[in-house]
């Protein structure tokens, strides 16, 4: 068995609001293999992004960690004082942020912004900080002549390329994106995605991403983690869960999702609305818009079952088992 | 084929100059939206695709007259009648939407209406849903005020906002993404329009509640005879809503057919690429991607030929890049492409 | 488009739910107000004042014995010399006419509340509708009303009301309706058109636009509701610079009314008393104070405002 690069056991975070307790993460566990892409499916308050924010330990003020390891290396993450985990922080562990284009200083060109990066983890100086940035520019296709070029002067696929950059230059282990080509075309958005997986590949690192689009994550990601309101609901590999879901929602979502090939078939509608995270439904936190609901879901919270090796999930009545 | 389109646009062109200061001339244009043309039949729902930059939304604000198109026509068939009572010219049944003015132009309103992309920022935050609702009607100057309440009710029935009374007094922060959706549409069709155009509707709404938005969208267009221009970047969504497709690119038309045909025998290179670039939710299918260089740019004062020339994979030079830009031509069946080469 | 089964039967007439829904809005904002101390401490010294301008006419027709008490025309014939330190007849002494300065002080509280709010009353009306349309109609009127306004914050304010007092005999109300003018020309115009600005490109009103709304319903149900709270809020710092400069033009003389806080150190300094301050400190300290505490209390009250208007600045 290969050793996790990332260890995520049983992580609780909670945000404090004037409104009470927002039960952003309930118990989430994972692991991250080297070398591997996992994807974290989500909708909008799933908490696949608190997940990541909670990961780099670059939570707001009224976030609090109520639980929970993340082993990285033998350490824990969460425990680290601050000075120590910006050690880690870009250098072995880094992330790109959603609508990362807006993330860019504009006042500072590009080209600098990444060396800063670098001198302050110690990965580079002066000029050989300079040529690394070329280097990385080519490696994400962007002209290393637009290193000394400002934000304002590239076009959101180019900023996006730039943020990826950026995020690479110390060489992490491990690199999380949360949803790097969301407000991109189709067009562009595929060739980042290809020339991000190459890059992992060659720089051998680990990849969380997340996203909510299912048919992007078909297609980088070799094991899912799907997420709802706070909750890991089912992990697999890809295939496992596009071809043999077990969780209600996961099931729900897959038919929720156009696609255009193959047959036009129809799409389900599932009932209801996400839930409020400040008063999360009791049990099973799907059970409400969920039609195979019984009894037991509303009272106790599902166990993990393992499926197949490596394929869990949470759900009183899985897929294939209707009279369980 | 006698059926009378709705809905028939002839070379629409809106170009945007560019801001040179305040006194200097302006020699430059954007050619947003550069000769476009097509027809819709009453219940039938157009889908207009295509990346960021193309002119989709332009050419969805044109027909609502949020602006006013450069050039071209946008015919939209009316009864003898209500020409008449509304005081506008017809020709053959069809009058000019983009001649009109003032009043014609604001009794013309309540044929066309439109669902914006933004559940947030499409509703004042200060009004209540019943005066969001109502409000076309407050406008056009219909029904007393209890008529009004009596509708939005209704509408928002319809919608699947039950029960009415508790959601007609809130606010649009009180509601869901996908609750204030309804209420966009409860609003778009509370006055009765034969043809709305919807502004990526769903992209903004998660995906288990955009389906349930986009069936809402299908039912009610079957029950009230409405017709749909579908504005959406997205093809597979476009697949769902469409009756039709028309792919715009740098402000023109490159390809329209019917929904399946376009999606499994695309004949434009531009069409071509951008399917293959569609993501699949199904991780056993290995898709074949069409690469095409370079990017989507602004279409300022662009050449005379193929606007896709310069990214074309099979352009062929001294073909592609002299003769005027490729008409947009029936290639049988109904299947309209803009090439020279197919 | 009628199902039967969609009749619904309203309950409630639609101007009680809105009235119903301002009040609830009412008090959501007056808790978030709360929340804040400073905004706290600022009206309880409002409601201090107003209190005292309350209490006048009662005291005057109970206890106090107008001849003497009189804030114009009284005149204590039982105390030899005036100005009178603070004694218990005159808990805060006489001026130099022989008036009780409590009593004064009292009173012009009333007419410095009027002037307040009258002035942002006007201001606040002209900065709105100014920058409403200004913002919703851009070009030729939009140049013109922001020229005008760097015109106006550009002048200086005091000068200018000076000038206008002398070739103009202001009383109270015309001094409320030059200060409300001159004010609500000026930098309050500039802010709400800003604001104005934001909300033009907003997709709300396209939306108004495409049911048929034209600029006049789209000015009055979509700006200005969203503009109201913003002028709400300016009208507080209006209302201290109107009390602020009516006391300097009172101070100065140039202001025909019979008594404000102004006119109380005026007639001190007019009676060579100013100099004096530590002896006679009742003579410029209460009214002094008063118009500090007064204008610091508007303004108190204008910034905790500011994070109920503005939910960017609140707290979490």
């Amino acid at each position: 068995m290969r050793e996790p690069v990332l260890s995520v056991e049983h992580l609780t975070m909670h945000y404090s609001t004037r409104k009470g307790d927002v039960h952003a993460v309930d118990d989430v566990s994972f692991e991250l293999y080297p070398g591997e892409v996992l994807g974290v499916v989500g909708e909008s308050g799933s908490g696949k992004s608190s997940v990541a924010f909670t990961l780099m330990r670059l939570l707001p003020e009224n976030a609090h960690i109520k639980g929970g390891h993340v082993w990285m290396n033998g350490v824990d993450l969460l425990t680290l004082p601050e000075d120590e985990m910006r050690r880690y922080r870009w250098k072995r562990i880094a992330m790109i942020f959603q609508a990362a284009m807006n993330t860019l200083n504009p006042v500072y060109k590009v080209g600098d912004q990444i060396i800063e990066a670098m001198e302050t983890h110690g990965v580079a100086y002066g000029e050989a900080a300079r040529k690394r940035v070329a280097e990385l520019f080519e490696m994400v296709g962007l002209d290393p002549a637009l290193m000394d070029r400002y934000p304002h002067e590239y076009s959101g696929g180019m900023r996006q390329r730039a943020i990826i950059a950026m995020a690479l230059s110390c060489d992490p282990d491990v690199l999380i994106a949360d949803e790097p080509t969301t407000a991109l075309d189709v067009i562009v958005q595929h060739r980042i995605l290809k020339n991000l997986l190459q890059l992992q590949k060659r720089l051998d690192m680990a990849m969380i991403y997340i996203t909510h689009d299912i048919a992007v994550v078909a297609e980088v990601s070799t094991r899912i983690a799907v997420m709802y309101a706070g909750r890991l609901v089912e992990i697999g590999s890809t295939e496992d869960i596009f071809l043999r879901p077990k969780h209600r929602y996961t099931e729900a979502l897959l038919q929720a999702f156009p696609s255009i090939h193959g047959e036009k078939k129809t799409l389900l509608t599932i009932p209801g609305e996400l839930p409020n995270l400040l008063n999360p439904p009791t049990g099973c936190r799907f059970h409400p818009r969920c039609a195979f609901a019984t009894e037991i879901c509303k009272e106790r919270e599902p166990e993990y079952r393992t499926f197949n090796p490596g394929h869990l999930a949470a759900c009183w009545h899985p897929v294939g088992e209707e009279n369980a | 084929m006698s059926f009378q389109p709705l809905v028939k646009v002839e070379g629409l062109k809106k170009y945007f100059p560019v801001s040179k200061g305040l006194f200097r001339k302006t020699h430059d244009y954007i050619h947003a939206v550069d000769d476009v043309s097509f027809s819709i039949q009453p219940r039938e729902s157009l889908g207009l695709v295509g990346e960021s930059g193309c002119g989709k939304t332009t050419t969805g604000k044109l027909l609502v007259r949020l602006l006013t198109p450069t050039a071209g026509r946008i015919f939209f068939r009316m009864e003898e009648e209500e020409a008449r009572e509304e005081g506008v010219h017809l020709e053959d049944g069809y009058v000019d939407v983009a001649t009109l003015k003032g009043r014609a132009l604001k009794n013309f309103r309540r044929h066309v209406q439109m669902i914006f992309q933004d559940p947030y920022e499409s509703m004042n935050p200060r009004l209540t849903i019943y005066d969001i609702v109502a409000e076309p009607m407050a406008v056009q100057g219909i029904g007393s005020v209890l008529e009004r309440e009596q509708r939005v009710a209704e509408m928002l029935q319809h919608v699947g906002l039950t029960p009415p009374e508790s959601f007609m007094f809130r606010y649009p922060h009180e509601l869901s993404g996908g609750q204030r959706q309804r209420v966009a549409i409860a609003r778009a069709l509370i006055i009765n329009p034969t043809f709305v155009i919807a502004d990526e509707p769903t992209s903004m709404l998660d995906v288990s509640v955009r389906t349930g938005v986009m069936q809402l969208m299908q039912d009610l267009a079957d029950r009230f005879g409405i017709s749909y221009l579908y504005i959406t970047h997205d093809l597979a969504v476009a697949r769902y809503m469409c009756d039709k497709i028309a792919v715009m690119y740098l402000g023109k038309i490159v390809e329209m057919a019917e929904t399946e045909e376009l999606l499994h025998h695309p004949l434009h290179p531009y069409t071509k690429a951008l399917l293959s670039a569609v993501p699949i939710p199904d991780p056993t299918y290995k898709r074949e991607v069409i690469e095409i260089r370079g990017s989507v740019s602004t279409p300022i004062n662009p050449p005379s030929y193929c606007r896709f020339y310069n990214r074309c994979p099979i352009a062929k030079e001294g073909l592609c890049n002299v003769q005027e830009h490729p008409p947009l031509e029936d290639k049988g069946g109904g299947h309209y492409v803009a090439c020279h080469l197919v | 488009m009628s199902d039967a089964s969609s009749v619904t039967v309203i309950h409630r007439p639609l101007w009680r739910v809105r009235l119903e829904l301002f009040w609830k809005s009412v008090r959501a904002n007056w808790a978030l107000f709360v929340e804040n101390p400073i905004g706290v401490i600022g009206l309880a010294i409002i409601l201090f004042f107003a209190l005292m301008a309350v209490l006048h006419p009662i005291l005057m027709k109970t206890v106090w014995d107008p001849t003497v008490y009189d804030p114009i025309t009284g005149y204590d014939f039982e105390i030899l010399r005036h100005p009178a330190p603070p004694s218990a007849r005159h808990l805060l002494g006489t001026d130099p006419l022989g008036r009780d300065v409590l009593s004064q002080l009292m009173y012009s509280t009333q007419t410095e509340f009027i002037l307040g709010v009258v002035a942002a009353l006007i201001t606040v009306t002209i900065g709105t509708l100014i920058g409403a349309l200004s913002a919703y109609y851009g070009g030729v009127i939009d140049t013109l009303f922001m020229r005008l306004a760097d015109l106006v914050i550009m002048l200086p304010f005091i000068s200018i009301l000076i000038v206008l007092s002398a070739l103009f005999k202001l009383n109270m109300l015309k001094l409320a309706l030059v200060i409300g003018i001159l004010s609500g020309f000026g930098g309050v115009t500039v802010i709400i058109k800003s604001q104005a600005l934001s909300i033009k490109v907003k997709p709300y009103i396209e939306a108004a636009r495409v049911a048929g709304g034209g600029d006049w319903h789209i000015i009055v149900v979509h700006f200005i509701p969203n503009l109201l709270p913003l002028s709400f809020l300016y009208m507080m710092f209006t209302v201290t610079s109107a009390i602020f400069s009516e006391a300097v033009l009172s101070f100065f003389g140039l202001i025909n009314i019979r008594m404000s806080w102004g006119i109380m150190i005026h007639t001190t300094q007019t009676a060579g008393y100013l100099l004096n301050v530590g002896q006679y400190w009742w003579l410029v300290i209460p009214a002094g104070l008063a118009i500090t505490l007064l204008c610091s209390a508007f303004y108190l009250v204008g910034r905790a405002l500011d994070e109920v208007v503005n939910p960017r600045l609140r707290r979490r």
